[in-house]
């Protein structure tokens, strides 16, 4: 072979490669010499395996369970991930190296068995989750006063009669109301009236006065007055017999609703299909109030995407995005969580991706470079965002030809998914002032918005328009001034030099270049990621659009590397099985007036501004701080009943303690029935504790959608199944046969079986119409099982039929008929048995990501918006119901300040340092304390505070410093590193308890507000509770008590006594701002009424400290 | 597919083959059965003479084609080792034979060609460009190194030489071409 030339070479090469010369059959050899190199996870001969959705923190990862089968029963002994979902890729073949994808969804699953999917620490420590020994496992009742601490153990039937029908505690004499006092359907059905042709017709009446006010022909009150008295007398004398008092909270004031309205079902974390059935069981109620937590988690976020794009979720592709701002979103924390974050970390280690980590805190990697640290004065991100957008309007770095494209049509010619409103008119003077110029404003016959583009033309009639126009117009004679939305904004970021805004936010002017410059380098693969940090602050949602404006210039939405929503998923609600609907009617305001308009109200009509107390009409989601404020002040009516389900709004919100005042007082709320796991800091006060479930062993079951951050796959649904059946007492057999076990499903069933509610009991569920073969079909609801089979049915069936779902092989059926709990329960779905094992065995359903795009790098899927919004007419017009001011309808730098407006800058001087509270990747919640693997790496919470502060103010490492906020004083430990800016303060969340069935009395922090100081100090020295009432751990053999809690006394697990380990650490919350503006509630943002999370403060006390401090801090 | 691209995939095509019949017929020596017809005639492409050096060796035992005797001193006796971390760090283990042995390090090379494959064939470009770079590291790091230190594996030792060119201009002209 001497003298074989490279061509020769190359020409042999070629030859071979396309002669028909096949050695392919030594393959099979060439695979046993070297294959891939895995553990074998198999199923233990002894023990089960399936795949579910996690709860560790709300990403809803996939997750895959051993249980070990012993002598004394069952135990789960491990959790990892599962290697078929989006989340946890696959550690296996082909993703050893790059451990990017999942396993392909149809991988049979014998083989998938060999492979493991990633999963963080939280993820694995869910054991402890299941068997911690505060768990309540029997119903209790309150034996004291409300907060006493004591409480004894009731039966099932005791606590449905009671909360149906009222009770008595024995020991105080108190009387309690039940739940039928207020249950509007019951009574008017037991009047002899079809409840939901009344309500129907009382709702219509109600709306018809409501339109009248709209169109102003209702406008004083005298006029409203009338209607108001002829409403009442006609439903007096059709309703003869039953008292209008009887229907509607307060009949002066029809608009509020029906008394239903005066029962709250609100819950903490919810998730499907748990979310779905409370929300059935409300409706059924006919109450208005379902509220959900979402003030304490991502509202501000939420409401500035909603009014930027109409969607709330918005973020970047983690698998193709090369550059992301990735601004207040805490790293590890943020969606979708310290699993799927790896991903945007792997690749930024390799080069891939470069990260701008906008923070007052430093990420905890540097990833080769590639993350870099760009640390921002906290609350001044917006002024970033309008420092980037100004460069970018300053060096033409934008797109223009997608922004100057003005209508839908134009957009779908020019191939865009989406388009803006950057070329409409906006009308700066006058009574129209912040609306778009439309049609009608000019005496045109359309109401479509005017754009520039050689005169003044209608938007829907031009491919382009001009992006940046000064003019005038004349509107009803006057001569008013316009601009288009784009000149707005770039008005707006030339408000101030960069220099001024470099000085606001912190950031060098050449660092706020050089972003900008790779933004635009990279579009449409750049983007922004933002989250929490910058949306839950009093200016949360102007913050948070100021950002979105920034990927509204570079083009990148609903692309391949840009902006994506949140997977698909499917109809598990209602494809074979409606599970949504029953028959009630509702209306009225809720409690935290989220979503309505003051000037909806008659209220408004009778007192005009200001409101009592402020209302959201723009929020999507619900207000913690002015649901407790509502029920404490009665405002818009008094609150008869709280149901608080998986919850702690107490320690959860800023200065959520303020709501203890509410939670005892049992005239403002005379009956609270706490749904739970443990008894903590709110859930101490409650009447009635119904013991639930967690999600191994029953909770939260059903098919849990992603987040927007989930990788822009088609389909990604995460199927949440027991992993051992329900650990809480069982409390009777449902009349098909099948056991029910306390829990939220089983009490809110119950409750509505003994009130007669419509949609449970006999012929309770509808079969869908549109299928033939579930025309005219009807199903019973009597347990959680007759529910939840049918979810998974619905999906099962519209996975089947849209062919991502196929009929699992005998092998697969055997193979969850063996494994899976829920199995016992096939009978109910006999005929989607077989594709509902083929979604079970794979924990859900997904689709690849790589699929996902056509060849323009266009996503695949409907786009989660057509308008972009940098100017929100809506918002625009809407006026604060304290000041009657309207507010600034765009992206804007604002300083933080009350709800009405008043910056807080001057009251805030007297704090040098501003405290922010980062969300740690190992403690999600408050609730993570019961993380026994995860608190001896991270055993409690610290101040974080910069050398240079440290050294000015004398403190080391392991010092206590006593730090003074306006609310209060809070001692904390420091540890002082350079992770943190200049100037600011960062206190972990999730730590600090006082209360969890066991109290440990708070001695961190005092108030400055005595009435609510003395609330603490009022707290009771135990919770006097049976132990038979609690601890799945008991039952347990020693061995495994001994494995689960090695670092342990045996009374830990043995008896109800406190352990300081779960009572470690501050929470920063109980020492958080409040608003004067709104009678010293917890300070909200303006627009979605987002808890704010940081505060101002000083270091007022040191004292010398020994503590060791581990070298993992958060 | 534009002409470069199909070039490149026949050339591969190509590559793979010469593996697949590398292996095979060191393979087959080394149990002492006869090298299959297919494997000559996919070599004769390549080289007309590949014929004499395969019947030079037929007889020969291949057990010491290992990197734990060819190099002397704390390297020889580490290179087995050193291979299984080797795979190890790509996701894969050696089995049967040595993982020192030329026999292991062809069928990896083997192994990584057919991964390429699949992944062009699912027009995963990255992936693909992934395990391009792997091959060019293991001829580089080790496959020459061994072949090199074996006078009767000098023929081999040409191929797998023209290979790394093709290969490393290939990687060239993907990573100039990358944004």
């Amino acid at each position: 072979m001497k003298g074989l030339s490279r061509r020769e070479f190359i020409k042999g090469l070629v030859g071979l490669g396309c002669a028909s010369v096949f050695v392919a059959g030594y393959a099979p050899t060439i695979g046993r010499i070297i294959s891939p190199k895995y553990q074998s996870v198999l199923p233990d001969e002894e023990g089960r395996i399936l795949h579910s959705a996690c709860l560790g923190c709300n990403v809803r990862c996939g997750i895959r369970i051993n249980i070990l089968k012993t002598d004394y029963g069952e135990v789960v002994e491990r959790i990892s991930g599962n290697p078929y979902h989006p989340y946890n890729r696959a550690v296996g073949l082909e993703n050893q190296t790059k451990r990017y994808f999942s396993l392909p969804y149809h991988t049979p699953l014998k083989e998938a068995l060999n492979y493991t999917g990633t999963i963080c620490g939280k993820g694995e420590d869910g054991i402890h989750y299941l068997y911690d020994p505060y768990r309540i496992l029997t119903p209790l009742k309150r034996s004291g006063a409300r907060g006493s601490g004591k409480f004894k153990v009731i039966s099932w039937e005791q606590l449905i009669k009671e909360v149906t029908e009222g009770g008595i505690i024995e020991e105080t004499g108190e009387k309690i109301p039940g739940l039928r006092e207020i249950f509007v359907y019951g009574k008017l059905k037991k009047a002899g009236f079809d409840p939901v042709e009344v309500l129907s017709e009382m709702k219509k009446d109600v709306d018809e006065i409501k339109s009248k006010i709209k169109a102003k022909e209702i406008a004083d009150k005298e006029a409203l007055r009338s209607h108001i008295n002829s409403f009442k007398e006609k439903w007096q004398k059709k309703l003869s017999g039953i008292s209008l008092h009887e229907i509607l909270i307060n009949p002066e004031r029809p608009d509020l609703g029906t008394k239903a309205n005066q029962v709250i079902f609100y819950r903490g974390r919810g998730q499907a299909h748990a979310d779905y059935f409370y929300r059935r069981w409300i409706d059924a109620f006919g109450s208005v109030n379902w509220l959900r937590h979402t003030s304490s988690c991502q509202l501000g976020y939420y409401a500035a995407n909603k009014l930027w794009a109409g969607v709330t979720d918005l973020q970047m592709d983690v698998h193709s995005s090369k550059v992301i701002v990735m601004a207040g979103a805490q790293m590890g924390r943020l969606h979708p969580g310290a699993t799927g974050q790896g991903l945007l970390i792997e690749r930024a280690a390799l080069g891939e991706l470069k990260i701008y980590y906008v923070n007052p805190t430093a990420p905890r990697t540097s990833a080769n470079g590639n993350i870099v640290w760009v640390p921002v004065k906290p609350g001044t991100d917006a002024a970033l965002a309008m420092a980037i957008l100004r460069v970018m309007f300053e060096k033409g770095w934008y797109n223009s030809h997608f922004l100057s494209i003005p209508n839908k049509k134009a957009a779908e010619k020019a191939k865009q998914p989406v388009y803006t409103n950057a070329t409409w008119l906006v009308i700066l003077d006058g009574e129209e002032a912040g609306e778009i110029l439309k049609g009608k404003h000019l005496g045109a016959s359309h109401d479509n918005p005017i754009v520039y583009s050689s005169g003044y033309r209608d938007s829907s009639t031009v491919d382009k328009a001009e992006l940046f126009h000064v003019g005038k117009v004349t509107i009803k004679g006057k001569e008013v001034n316009v601009k288009t939305v784009l000149q707005i904004l770039k008005d707006e970021t030339k408000s101030k030099t960069l220099g001024e805004w470099s000085e606001i936010c912190g950031v060098p002017v050449q660092m706020i270049v050089k972003i900008a410059q790779d933004l635009y380098r990279n579009a449409p693969y750049s983007g922004t990621t933002v989250h929490r940090g910058l949306g839950m602050n009093p200016v949360g949602e102007y913050t948070v659009w100021s950002f979105r404006a920034i990927d509204t210039l570079l083009g990148n939405i609903h692309r391949k590397g840009g902006l994506l929503g949140r997977a698909g998923h499917l109809k598990s609600n209602d494809y074979m099985y409606d599970l949504k609907k029953v028959k009630n009617v509702s209306w009225g305001f809720p409690i935290d007036r989220h979503g309505v308009a003051y000037e909806e109200s008659f209220e408004f009509i009778f007192s005009g501004y200001p409101a009592k107390r402020p209302w959201y009409p723009l929020t999507p989601e619900e207000i913690y701080t002015e649901a407790f404020a509502g029920i404490h002040e009665g405002y818009p009516y008094p609150i008869k009943a709280l149901i608080l389900y998986y919850a702690n709004p107490v320690l959860s919100a800023n200065y959520g303690i303020k709501f203890i005042e509410t939670l005892k007082d049992t005239k403002r709320l005379p009956l609270f029935i706490g749904i739970t796991t443990t008894i903590n800091e709110t859930y101490l006060y409650a009447d009635y504790i119904v013991p639930d479930t967690t999600y191994l062993d029953g909770g939260t079951m059903g098919c849990q959608f992603l987040y927007a951050s989930s990788g822009g796959v088609k389909i990604a649904e995460t199927w949440r199944t027991p992993a051992v059946m329900p650990q809480t007492v069982k409390v009777g057999t449902c009349p098909n046969g099948h056991p029910k076990y306390a829990s939220m499903w089983e009490f809110l069933i119950d409750v509505a079986l003994r009130l007669g509610m419509p949609g449970f009991g006999e012929k309770a569920i509808m079969g869908n119409p549109e299928k033939e073969e579930m025309k005219d079909r009807t199903f019973s609801l009597f347990c959680v099982w007759e529910y939840i089979m049918r979810v998974f049915a619905n999906s099962a069936m519209d996975g089947k039929d849209a062919g991502l779902i196929k009929e699992a092989s005998p092998e697969e059926i055997k193979f969850v008929e063996k494994n899976y709990p829920l199995a016992q329960f096939k009978k109910i779905v006999p005929n989607e048995w077989k594709y509902i094992a083929y979604g079970l065995a794979r924990g859900g359903v997904f689709t690849d990501y790589r699929s996902s795009f056509d060849e323009n790098g266009v996503s695949t899927r409907k786009p989660p918006t057509e308008l972009l919004q940098l100017w929100n007419e809506k918002l625009a017009k809407t006026k604060n119901s304290l000041t009657g001011k309207k507010f600034y309808g765009g992206p804007k730098y604002f300083e933080i300040r009350d709800y009405t407006g008043r910056g807080l800058k001057k009251e805030f001087e007297a704090y040098p340092f501003t405290v922010v509270f980062p969300g740690s990747p190992l403690f999600t919640k408050h609730r993570s304390m019961f993380y026994y693997w995860m608190k001896q790496i991270m055993p409690e919470n610290f101040a974080l505070i910069h050398p240079e502060d440290a050294k000015e103010a004398g403190i080391k490492s392991g010092d206590t410093v006593t730090i003074e906020t306006p609310t209060g004083y809070l001692d904390v430990k420091a540890v002082i590193e350079p992770s943190v800016m200049k100037g600011v303060i960062a206190i972990p969340v999730g730590m600090g308890r006082w209360a969890d069935t066991v109290i440990m009395k708070p001695k961190y922090f005092t108030l400055k507000d005595e009435k609510v100081n003395s609330l603490i100090e009022g707290l009771p020295p135990k919770i006097e509770i049976p132990e038979e009432a609690v601890n799945p751990v008991k039952a347990l053999d020693e061995l495994r008590k001994k494995i689960l809690f090695t670092k342990s006394k045996k009374s830990y697990y043995e008896h109800l006594i406190p352990d300081n380990w779960r009572f470690s650490g501050v929470t920063p919350n109980v020492v958080s701002l409040v608003d004067s503006s709104t009678g010293n509630w917890p300070l909200l943002s303006w627009i979605g009424g987002a808890q704010n999370y940081f505060t101002v403060a000083k270091i007022v006390k040191r004292r010398e400290g020994k503590t060791e401090v581990p070298w993992i801090i958060w | 597919m534009d002409n470069m691209v199909e070039d490149n995939v026949v050339l591969t095509i190509g590559r793979a083959k010469m593996y697949s019949a590398i292996f095979t017929a060191l393979y087959s020596i080394y149990h002492g059965k006869s090298v299959p017809e297919e494997s000559v005639r996919a070599l004769k492409y390549l080289s007309p003479r590949i014929e004499d050096w395969i019947n030079e060796i037929k007889d020969e035992r291949l057990e010491e084609l290992r990197g734990s005797y060819a190099f002397e001193g704390l390297k020889g006796h580490t290179y087995q080792k050193i291979m299984e971390e080797f795979y190890q760090t790509y996701g894969f283990e050696a089995k049967e034979l040595p993982p020192d042995h030329v026999i292991t390090l062809i069928a990896f090379m083997s192994r990584l060609i057919m991964e390429e494959l699949q992944s062009i064939q699912r027009n995963e470009r990255e992936r693909a460009l992934h395990f391009r770079v792997i091959q060019h590291r293991l001829i580089s790091t080790h496959l020459l190194e061994l072949l090199g230190s074996f006078e009767k594996m000098k023929p081999l030792l040409d191929l797998v030489k023209m290979d790394r060119y093709i290969l490393f201009s290939a990687l060239r002209d993907e990573i100039s071409k990358s944004p």
